[in-house]
């Protein structure tokens, strides 16, 4: 396990990157990849993200909002079209934001599932 | 440098809330422009037809009218509001550690 474990995660970045060794800095090597393996299967992919967005366009809207556990969200999306499109596109320049909002709420419950 | 912050731009913290006061101003009864892209480009159709001036009637109080024109208007509203709140808390969150 070393520092540079986190930059196979995909899609991630620098500033993910830099969040996570800080959140990990005093953890055993161990621990380190017990958490890892943890993030990684709840983490999601900010392309994936975008690909959920771009299909609100042509099918059903408001995927990416249910991926995100935004439930209501979702419903509206799904509901309105992605409120006219507008929110859609907004959604697809966001999706980094997004996702990162996502991941490090996840990052956190990871921690404090494993006890960290 | 610009792309730095348009990267760090909150860029649906803004979206909500100017959508919300927009449709506050605009009084569908005047015949102002409307918001909806579909209806702009000509589409005379969408699941969410009615719902601009269903958040305007809302907003201004008339709870019947809202519920006429679309009947999940008060929802909407609710779930925008508290989106935009919770987007806030983080961004007042990650404004403090700097």
């Amino acid at each position: 396990m070393s520092d540079f474990s986190y930059a196979m995660l995909p899609g991630i970045e620098q500033e993910e990157m830099l969040w996570l060794q800080e959140l990990t800095r005093g953890y055993s090597s161990e621990n380190k990849q017990r958490f890892l393996a943890l993030y990684q299967s709840r983490r999601k992919d900010p392309q994936m993200i975008l690909i959920c967005c771009l299909i609100g366009l042509v099918g059903a809207a408001g995927i990416q909002r249910f991926m995100l556990n935004q439930i209501a969200m979702g419903i509206l999306y799904f509901v309105t079209f992605g409120f006219c499109m507008i929110g859609t596109i907004i959604d697809a320049v966001n999706h980094r934001r997004l996702a990162w909002e996502f991941n490090k709420k996840e990052a956190l419950s990871c921690a404090a599932l494993l006890g960290l | 440098m610009i792309f730095t912050f348009l990267k760090k731009f909150p860029l649906e913290l803004l979206a909500w809330p100017v959508g919300l006061t927009g449709l506050f101003f605009l009084d569908p009864a005047a015949g102002q422009p409307s918001l909806c892209l579909f209806k702009n480009i000509g589409i005379p159709f969408c699941p969410g037809c009615g719902l601009g001036h269903g958040i305007h009637f809302f907003l201004h109080g008339r709870w019947l009218e809202a519920l006429h024109h679309h009947w999940l208007a008060p929802a909407v509203v609710l779930i925008l509001v508290y989106r935009t709140v919770q987007l806030a808390r983080l961004q007042f969150a990650e404004l403090k550690l700097q």
